[in-house]
């Protein structure tokens, strides 16, 4: 037998396609799929929510407000509560409980948290110039509680691990990079409960005060403090504070609410 | 800094994972690509320059009339690394299942280029005929998609060579 040197024809193990385009296919798949299961979970998860008992909401709620155990109320919290109860009372709400805790911090924002606790800010307080602006805040986060949008977003959370998971394994790096990713879909869910919610506060401080002055001027100052560019706003929770501002603006035209004068604070929650 | 670039610098800031994985994407696409591309032309160069050495896995190719003057154990080794879009790919891949093609050229590089440097050593010690050319792969460090990030796989050729007394 004979060897005859010979350079075989063509790289038979090369990829004749580009890989490229292929991984660009296969992702575009792959995301098509996830929203799918995102989008058919998300409305189990609406269902169940509508049917969650208020004592297991209390049960999840605990481990979110550990930290406040033990603590004595202090005499801020103690009149917040008070402005809590009496707002609840003109809503749809008033056989829950709502608990309010003041969390020492620079930050401005305010927390709906399961089993009807509210977290906020004490930086908050530095922002807010009038009573209504404060009931504004209360009942933007009482809107969350009357939508259950705090249940929802922990549902949904929780699908978006398990997707993940389930995919790439768990303690994976991949695991963490595409929960993040989809978490722009998850905050755009949000965005929407933002809405809902703000015009729920803004119909809840027209029952209390007859009419609606403050809130605009609160969300300019907001947005002045926490400038999202317009282009950016799939990253953050809450929808571009002008858009929110056009939105409440056009309710309050709609509605024909009133915009007169603001009740003064209370200067107890201005003292530090 | 203006506030809206405080913002935008404060949204990097909080996904920096992602952007960093982002930036080890695209430099595993563009190097990865470029270091494969020059890895084959120096491999079909190699291969049309050892081409004279017969690699058989066969006795029937041994001369039997000409006179063994040394037989020797030759081996060539190589490892090659993963870029991180070779490995995202993978990871991607899997779960749908078929080819992955980002592995089949680095297997198939690794093994060319061990056998080019199987051959090269060959060709120091002027063999005549190379017989029972064996091939193993193993990776090093961690696989793909596991916690601890980029893998590369190893592959080394090893065979027994022949020379004839001239």
């Amino acid at each position: 037998m004979k060897y005859i040197p010979k350079i075989p024809d063509g790289d038979v193990n090369k990829p004749k396609t580009s890989i490229l385009r292929e991984f660009i296919f296969i992702l575009f798949v792959l995301f098509l799929f996830i929203f799918i299961i995102y989008i058919c979970l998300g409305f189990v998860v609406d269902i169940l929510v509508e049917k969650v008992p208020s004592d297991i909401e209390e049960i999840i709620g605990y481990s979110y407000i550990k930290n406040f155990e033990g603590k004595r109320l202090t005499k801020k919290e103690i009149k917040l509560q008070k402005f809590l109860d009496e707002l609840v009372s003109f809503t749809d709400m008033k056989n829950r409980k709502f608990k309010v805790r003041i969390l020492e911090t620079e930050n401005v924002n305010a927390l709906a948290m399961p089993g009807g606790n509210i977290i906020v800010f004490s930086g908050l307080f530095k922002k807010i110039n009038s009573e209504n602006q404060l009931a504004y805040v209360l009942s933007h986060e009482l809107g969350h509680f009357a939508h259950r949008d705090h249940l929802r977003a922990i549902g949904r959370g929780l699908i978006l691990s398990f997707i993940s998971i389930v995919l790439f394994g768990a303690d994976n790096f991949y695991n963490k990079t595409m929960s993040k990713s989809l978490i722009g879909i998850q905050l755009k869910y949000t965005r929407e409960q933002e809405k809902k919610a703000d015009l729920f506060a803004v119909d809840l401080l027209n029952k209390k005060y007859k009419n609606v002055s403050g809130i605009t001027d609160l969300l300019e100052k907001f947005g002045k403090y926490e400038q999202v560019p317009k282009s950016l706003t799939f990253f953050v929770t809450h929808p571009h504070y002008t858009d929110r501002i056009k939105i409440i603006q056009q309710y309050i035209k709609n509605n024909n609410y009133k915009i007169t004068k603001e009740k003064s604070l209370d200067p107890i929650y201005k003292k530090n | 800094m203006s506030n809206e670039n405080l913002a935008i610098f404060q949204i990097i800031l909080n996904n920096l994972d992602i952007v960093f994985f982002i930036f080890l994407f695209f430099l595993g696409l563009v190097s990865g690509s470029i270091a494969e591309n020059n890895h084959y032309k120096s491999i079909k160069k190699r291969e049309e320059e050892f081409i004279n050495i017969p690699v058989v896995n066969s006795g029937d190719f041994i001369d039997e009339t000409r006179e063994i003057e040394n037989i020797y154990f030759v081996s060539g080794s190589c490892v090659v690394a993963l870029d991180y879009f070779k490995m995202f790919f993978a990871a991607i891949k899997q779960i749908f299942g078929g080819r992955i093609e980002s592995y089949e050229t680095l297997i198939d590089r690794g093994r060319r280029e061990a056998i080019l440097r199987l051959k090269e050593k060959a060709m120091k010690k002027n063999v005549d005929i190379i017989i029972n050319l064996r091939i193993e792969t193993s990776s090093i460090g961690q696989n793909a998609g596991q916690k601890g990030g980029i893998g590369s796989v190893e592959v080394f050729a090893y065979a027994t060579a022949i020379s004839y007394r001239k």
